[in-house]
């Protein structure tokens, strides 16, 4: 396969895990939370299109629709019944991984008991399409799913960039601390920061139905790819989230090409053992003195 | 924890003018460690026997594997989710070893364990340089590592697994007998490392690590050392368990030991029972395998019981977060024989 | 008149001990009182109690006759109390203009935020020339600065500032001091920690000794740098420049 070949297919897809990344390290960076639920949740939204599809005909891409807003609302309750009452625990980002953890194995054994441990996936026309151009060719389904994340991400950018509620997650992410001393209030802040990086991973689910195949167990093999993801572009960094996630996936595709299909995780894990040795804190994250 | 009465050392005296040699504590313990000891000897008598061995054996192992996993995850706070790592890749380097030198796992447990140290000091140093968030990422991806390592080592079966030669007895039943024996010496030897630990100056420096890392830092704490070394001992005696454990089944494939539920009983059991305490991560293992038990048996269906061991970590972190010894010492209701503290 | 009182305050960090032990005391309003200290005092605990940024154990803190006890930072704020800790907590990567503006978000009108950023650049040229350098590039000095400037754009009725002098050459925390005047001169009421005792004591009306979490003497500033055991104590033994801050 030549080498624009791969490269599409490593950007079209990066596209879409930053989606999926970009909703848990801005967890990360608000409030230092690690969202082990995150692909959990992100599994729930492809149930959900699933469902939709399967039952009323709902497209995927529109269910986005859909799935997005009604996982912000999960986000929303999950930090005012979970992760707000430990805000003032001083081994905060240890319970939050415990309790999110946990809460990430309710969600699985819950899906199961619905659904069962086979696979499934939605399966739009689109998901098998290309559009030849040349010697190259781009499959429709993650074009669509890259533009969709694309969009996105670039009304998030705008949120952040030109409201004031997103300046105040910047703000809250940058430092908290300073965001509280000029009047944010920082809890309301908190739980709209989660309600948007669930409702992103609700979303990124949509698309996640009809990209890949999944069953309630996948979300462990996601969180693990996207931790890893974040870690790399460094934790807490919306930059680093996009750049982390395309310039992964477009190596991960070039390694799944030369050595095997493993290779489109393993690369993510390997090149996590690699940042840490090389720069611990990630491309964009700060250095830390510990 | 100090005894209220001076002279009174835990598990016998160097001096003391009582007539008992041992505590009330240590004669507990005593009394214990004989009954589970003779209890093997009831064969003809207990019934079912085979069921009662490979539960009790089962129990043991789950004790060794939650009192390791608190080493790093309770004394020294640092998270570990994927710490069944150790797990897989000590039953086989027990199997190869096996399979193609024909040595017997019984011999190569320890072994094991010392391999598992090694991976521990190796993974430790890459990913302990950092506080704890990255570290903990890591034990995950170190996991979804493993599954993919293993799944594809084709010399070791790869994802349809290794068969290991089967241990023959006059009785099929008495086959339980050697892996109840190894697993209560390798329990026994779990929970001795974790009261060491708990009771050393290392122990001492883990738990400020927990509480404060800048502050143990600035008091002179190597603290990356600590950390290192506290993850390697976690590895131990989950290594020298896991290679057991792949013997009793005598048939290994990957997923049965890099299943989530693992991973997630580990961190449960230490939890529930009393994260950072020498006594919690054993009454964690004990209470859970029994309503694994009762829950497999009542519900059959795996699903159900994730969703419940989910369930409980998130009850237990908000409303018990010391779990049940951390609870029952605040309320001044430890009872002490099991407070090893 | 006491606008800002303390009484009987209790408060520490997450579960650990009582850092604050029982701190009563009454800050007037428009003057400046300054708090000094031994390390570990309780000091800069003590003005993050007031901002909200830790909860009260127990005790009142009433600031113009109104508890703010059990407030929010961002309610604190509200009350009229704006607080400069000692890490200045700019945002460091927003450039300093974006950092002003920010000041601005409790603030109604974007009109006025916009007048109070322009007076401000005035008032700072330092600040002016580099409004659009991130935050994190400044010196400490002018870090400093940039955290008073966005105080001034609030106009708060009170100030909080922990150790201004920190990290600072002399003379530039001279200037630092000059600004903190330029408050007092205005009308705001300050309540100022300081490890340097005798800079911040000589800019201020008011001193206050703390040590061990509680208040040890209070009076007029300028008996308390001519008191020679406070000196002793708490100044060190050089009535110098260097007074306080020894390693």
């Amino acid at each position: 396969m030549n080498v624009i070949q791969i490269t599409i297919f490593g950007v079209l897809l990066g596209g879409v895990y930053a989606l999926m990344a970009t909703g848990l390290t801005m967890l990360y960076g608000v409030m230092r939370v690690i969202n082990l639920a995150h692909a959990a949740f992100m599994i729930v939204g492809a149930y959900i299109a699933f469902v939709l599809y399967r039952d009323l005909g709902i497209d995927p891409l529109l269910s986005m629709l859909v799935t997005g807003p009604a996982l912000f609302v999960v986000g929303v309750l999950v930090y005012q019944l979970l992760f707000r009452p430990l805000a003032d625990n001083p081994r905060f980002t240890e319970m939050t991984v415990l309790l999110s953890f946990g809460l990430a194995l309710a969600v699985e054994g819950i899906l199961g008991s619905i659904f069962s441990n086979i696979y499934h996936s939605t399966d739009p026309s689109y998901a098998t399409g290309t559009i030849d151009i040349g010697s190259v060719f781009i499959p429709t389904g993650q074009l669509y799913g890259f533009i969709a994340s694309l969009v996105l991400l670039a009304g998030l950018w705008a949120f952040l960039y030109y409201t004031k509620p997103g300046y105040a997650i910047r703000a809250t992410m940058q430092d908290r601390a300073a965001a509280q001393i000029v009047g944010v209030n920082v809890d309301r802040i908190s739980a709209l920061a989660f309600g948007i990086g669930v409702g992103l991973a609700g979303a990124a689910g949509s698309l996640l139905s009809y990209l890949f195949t999944f069953f309630p167990g996948s979300h462990l093999l996601w969180i693990g790819l996207l931790l890893s993801l974040i870690v790399v572009g460094g934790l807490g960094s919306l930059k680093g989230a996009f750049v982390g996630a395309v310039g992964l996936s477009v190596i991960a595709a070039f390694a799944t090409d030369e050595l095997g299909p493993e290779w489109s995780y393993l690369t993510f894990y390997v090149l996590l053992f690699v940042i840490l040795l090389v720069r611990p804190q990630g491309l964009f994250g700060k250095a830390e003195t510990i | 924890m100090a005894d209220a009465a001076p002279a009174e050392p835990v598990g016998g005296p160097a001096v003391s003018r009582r007539r008992f040699p041992l505590s009330a504590r240590g004669g507990f313990l005593l009394v214990v460690v004989l009954g589970l000891l003779a209890v093997p000897l009831l064969y003809p008598v207990l019934v079912p026997y085979a069921y009662v061995l490979q539960l009790l054996t089962g129990a043991f192992m789950w004790v060794a594997f939650s009192s390791s996993w608190n080493i790093i995850g309770g004394y020294t706070g640092y998270v570990s989710l994927g710490h069944n790592v150790f797990v897989v890749v000590g039953a086989y380097f027990s199997a190869a070893l096996f399979v193609y030198a024909d040595i017997s796992p019984f011999i190569t447990a320890a072994g094991a364990g010392v391999v598992c140290a090694a991976l521990g000091v190796v993974v430790g140093l890459i990913t302990l340089r950092t506080r704890g968030d990255a570290f903990i990422i890591a034990t995950i991806a170190l996991m979804l590592i493993a599954q993919i390592g293993f799944d594809n080592w084709m010399w070791l079966g790869g994802s349809s697994g290794i068969a290991l030669p089967p241990l023959h007895m006059s009785e099929a039943a008495l086959v339980k007998v050697p892996f109840y024996y190894a697993m209560l010496i390798v329990a026994a030897g779990a929970v001795y490392l974790s009261y060491r630990i708990r009771h050393s100056r290392f122990g001492l420096g883990l738990r400020a690590i927990a509480q404060d890392e800048v502050k143990a830092e600035a008091a002179g704490i190597n603290t990356r050392a600590y950390k290192v070394v506290a993850f390697a001992l976690s590895g131990v005696f989950i290594g020298v368990g896991g290679a057991l454990w792949g013997y009793s089944l005598f048939y290994l494939r990957p997923e049965i030991f890099l299943a989530l539920a693992v991973a997630a009983d580990m961190v449960l059991m230490a939890i529930i029972g009393g994260r950072g305490t020498v006594a919690g991560p054993v009454i964690g293992a004990l209470l859970i395998v029994g309503f694994n038990e009762w829950s497999v048996s009542e519900f059959g269906s795996s699903e159900l019981n994730l969703t419940i061991t989910g369930v409980l970590l998130v009850a237990a972190l908000l409303f018990f977060p010391g779990g049940i010894i951390g609870s029952l010492r605040e309320r001044g209701r430890l009872p002490r024989i099991l407070d090893w503290d | 008149m006491a606008v800002l009182e303390l009484e009987d305050v209790r408060a520490g960090y997450g579960s650990g001990p009582d850092i604050l032990n029982g701190i009563t005391l009454g800050v007037d309003e428009g003057e400046t009182t300054c708090v000094i200290g031994p390390n570990g005092a309780g000091k800069s605990t003590m003005l993050k109690t007031i901002a909200g940024l830790l909860r009260v154990r127990s005790g009142e803190i009433r600031f113009d006759g109104k508890r703010i006890d059990g407030l929010r930072a961002d309610q604190v704020l509200g009350e009229g109390v704006c607080f400069v800790p000692t890490d200045r907590s700019l945002f460091g990567d927003m450039t300093v203009r974006e950092n002003l503006a920010m000041a601005g978000y409790s603030l109604g009108s974007r009109e006025v935020l916009h007048e109070r950023i322009d007076e401000v650049l005035e008032m700072f040229p330092i600040l002016a020339e580099r409004s659009s350098q991130r935050a994190r590039t400044l010196s400490g000095g002018q870090q400093q600065m940039a955290a008073l400037a966005r105080a001034w754009i609030l106009r708060p009725r009170m100030l909080l500032v922990d150790e201004p002098s920190m990290g600072l050459a002399p003379q530039v925390s001279d200037q630092v001091f000059g600004v903190i005047r330029d408050f007092r001169e205005a009308g705001m009421t300050v309540l100022l920690v300081e490890q340097n005792a005798r800079k911040g004591l000589e800019c201020a009306q008011w001193g206050c000794v703390l040590d061990l979490g509680t208040k040890r003497f209070d009076g007029p500033a300028d008996s308390i740098l001519a008191n020679p055991e406070i000196h002793e104590l708490y100044l060190g033994r050089q009535a110098d420049g260097n007074g306080g801050a020894r390693p």
